[in-house]
């Protein structure tokens, strides 16, 4: 990855964290400046986008540090993910990023009290004991692009490890797995988001290349990590059967499908709101004058017919390279389900369960106990 | 203030404190002609002379009457030209509200006065109820730089700022198109705003320029068609747009609006669904008040070409 930073801001309330010293003794190329507790409201006067994601802001999390992912309106089916919130904001930067209309605050925000994650963790484990839990830390961010720097994998992994039910997924675009890779894969997904080179180069300008990002999985994989990819967001752009078909060989050419936790299907959607930010950002940005409708969850998306013909396409291709794959559509009407896989969860809590049926079923490594679906209740 | 009269020589045809558009002055006119000027002009003195700052089209009927002295007011000496012009200012304010291009000419005028900020936003932007912002200002006064179409638009319709967006990202002559497109058919600025998107996302999409998207919608021979209420004309030239913006979800609505076609369906029973087609499967609405109408519906819904079409249409939506 380049240099992602030019300018580091630290909170006062912080400066004597280890995690914060870390992170400065390795970017000891970038100036950084002490941030008075009186002075943090001003900091969040609004600037340009582009700006705010080259400025990295080590601090607290005062607000809660792990929650459900917010997912979307029903009947929209989604798989009662819990998210954690070590950073929030991405330097990745991709085009398509929802992001950028949920963030206002002119940075990339590192919270260096992650205790606290590992207190909501063991309270959340102790309310629900005979569940088994998903979280990852790649939702309002990038799990691994600052890895290297925050070491904040080999934090969270040791905690991980010594649970029962329990998996934690590290998302990303990038290829930073070298400081993961000193970690015991015990309980722990590496998961890619994938799209095929072409949208990468004109979509993500900051990611990995997809070939790089392969080779980090296969690395990951070597290791003894379970992986995860997610076809997400799909994007219809001329020839895309092409490329996805491509893609899903070159991945199964170096990856070991039986190894695989899950995979994950999502095509472009976002709110109307933020397709004034991509023409302003990203003018030569193309995806968002395809066909797109207002779906029942307020979210634009491609016409479901259009949806549907992607999905049974990338699907069979994917069954194709190793038919016992666990894949899950993010954010989809149950009949598009029905059409594409012939079967949908009856909610969001049986996607959950079925979830960790499948890992029972595929992984014993994990240790789980037969899980049962009325463990599986409602999160909200 | 004293009302003196002067002599119309004695006053400089320059328009350069004039913010309002001009309008027909056939009241004006004949108003002048029954009964002469009766409200005076506002002026001050320039290079021995004086310019106007309020009664442009007073002083333009003037002219063409051939009236030799006209009513003015001049202020004190010791009133400053922005005073002045604050003045004349309040005074269209008692009376009306001005659009969004009349606030840009004023704060036009204004900038070529070279006010300082403080004083603008003091006396000037909040009796033109313009946000004190820099920025804000900028963009009003920027609006000038659109097509004299558009200006004509958003004063006809009084456009917000947020509305006049839509016209920044076409040209000169885009902005000329689309907006003798929506004076043509009296389009409002929200609906206008869903126009030009529509153009400029199939533009985008396709990557040919908004000239030739309005070409191949091919709508000048319904605009010519005599036949056609403006509302039929909006309507044809919408679907058009919307089947060049929408091809495939065009598409599928007609294959959908071919098989209710060929089902044949009686009056009674209303065949819906949803043209996103993101809600899944399709409405029935039966209106039934004989104990015939059940037993007609039901043959008709079990037919064997009938159920077959059902299937096609739950194979879309």
């Amino acid at each position: 990855m380049e240099k992602l930073f030019k300018k580091i801001l630290v909170d006062e309330r912080v400066i004597n964290h280890d995690l914060t010293k870390k992170i400065l003794d390795k970017y000891t190329d970038i100036s950084w400046e002490l941030i008075k507790k009186d002075h943090l409201e001003s900091l969040s006067s609004p600037s340009l986008l582009s700006q705010e994601k080259r400025i990295l802001f080590i601090t607290l999390q005062k607000g809660e540090f792990v929650k459900s992912c917010p997912g979307t309106h029903p009947p929209y089916l989604c798989c009662q993910y819990m998210v954690i919130n070590q950073m929030t904001q991405c330097p990745i930067d991709c085009t398509y990023c929802i992001l950028q209309c949920v963030f206002d605050r002119p940075f990339i925000s590192f919270y260096t009290n992650i205790t606290d994650i590992f207190k909501s963790i063991d309270c959340l484990l102790k309310e629900q004991p005979k569940r088994f839990f998903r979280f990852g830390t790649g939702e309002l961010t990038d799990s691994l692009v600052l890895d290297n720097v925050t070491c904040i994998s080999s934090s969270l992994i040791p905690f991980f490890s010594q649970k029962k039910n329990v998996l934690i997924e590290f998302k990303t675009k990038t290829d930073c797995v070298d400081q993961l890779l000193n970690s015991a894969p015990h309980h722990v997904v590496v998961s890619w988001s994938l799209n095929p080179q072409d949208v990468v180069d004109t979509e993500e300008f900051h990611a990995d290349n997809v070939a790089d990002r392969l080779y980090s999985a296969k690395r990951c994989q070597e290791k003894g990590f379970l992986l995860g990819f997610h076809f997400d967001p799909i994007l219809y752009v001329s020839d895309w059967e092409t490329m996805y078909k491509k893609l899903i060989k070159q991945i199964f050419s170096c990856i070991d499908g039986s190894r695989i936790a899950w995979i994950s299907l999502g095509s472009l959607r976002f709110p109307p709101d933020l397709k004034e930010i991509i023409q302003q950002r990203f003018p030569r940005s193309r995806i968002i004058y395809e066909e797109m409708i207002r779906g029942m969850d307020g979210k634009m998306r491609y016409p479901k017919p259009l949806r549907v013909k992607m999905y049974q396409k990338i699907y069979s291709w994917l069954k194709e390279q190793y038919d016992g794959l666990f894949i899950y559509f993010c954010m989809e009407l149950p009949d598009v389900w029905d059409r594409v896989m012939g079967k949908h969860p009856a909610s969001n809590e049986e996607l959950d369960f079925w979830f960790a049926q499948s890992l029972w079923e595929r992984f014993p490594e994990l240790n789980m106990g037969e899980p049962k679906r009325m463990d599986y209740v409602s999160l909200t | 203030m004293k009302v003196i009269e002067l002599d119309v020589k004695e006053i400089m045809e320059d328009f350069f404190f004039c913010f309002t558009s001009k309008t027909d002055d056939g009241n004006l006119m004949r108003s002048i002609i029954e009964s002469g000027i009766c409200t005076p002009l506002h002026v001050i003195p320039m290079k021995e002379k004086y310019r106007l700052l309020s009664g442009f089209k007073r002083f333009q009927v003037a002219l063409e009457l051939g009236l030799s002295r006209i009513p003015v007011t001049i202020p004190s000496a010791q009133m400053t030209i922005e005073q002045s012009f604050r003045n004349v200012l309040l005074e269209h304010l008692t009376c009306r509200t001005f659009n969004l291009i009349e606030k840009a000419k004023v704060l036009r005028i204004l900038a070529s006065l070279q006010v300082p900020n403080e004083s603008l936003s003091k006396a000037f932007l909040t009796i033109l109820e313009v946000p004190d912002q820099l920025n804000m200002v900028n963009e009003i006064i920027s609006l000038l730089k659109l097509s004299q179409l558009a200006q004509n638009y958003i004063e006809m319709y009084d456009l917000s700022l947020k509305q006049t967006k839509v016209f920044s990202k076409l040209t000169l002559h885009q902005q000329d198109i689309l907006v003798g497109l929506a004076l043509n058919l009296q389009i409002r600025s929200v609906e206008f705003s869903e126009v030009i998107s529509m153009f400029f996302d199939i533009s985008m999409r396709e990557s040919i320029s908004l000239e030739e998207v309005y070409d191949r919608l091919n709508i000048a021979p319904i605009l010519e068609n005599q036949d056609y209420s403006r509302h039929q004309k909006l309507a044809q030239i919408k679907e058009r747009l919307m089947d060049m913006r929408y091809p495939q979800l065009a598409s599928w609505n007609r294959c959908l609006e071919d098989l209710r076609k060929k089902m044949n369906l009686p009056q009674k029973i209303k065949l819906k669904w949803d043209r996103s087609l993101e809600i899944p499967g399709f409405e029935l609405q039966m209106a039934i008040e004989t104990t015939e109408d059940i037993h007609k519906i039901n043959k008709i819904l079990w037919e064997k070409e009938n159920l077959d079409r059902f299937d096609e249409i739950l194979k879309i939506v």
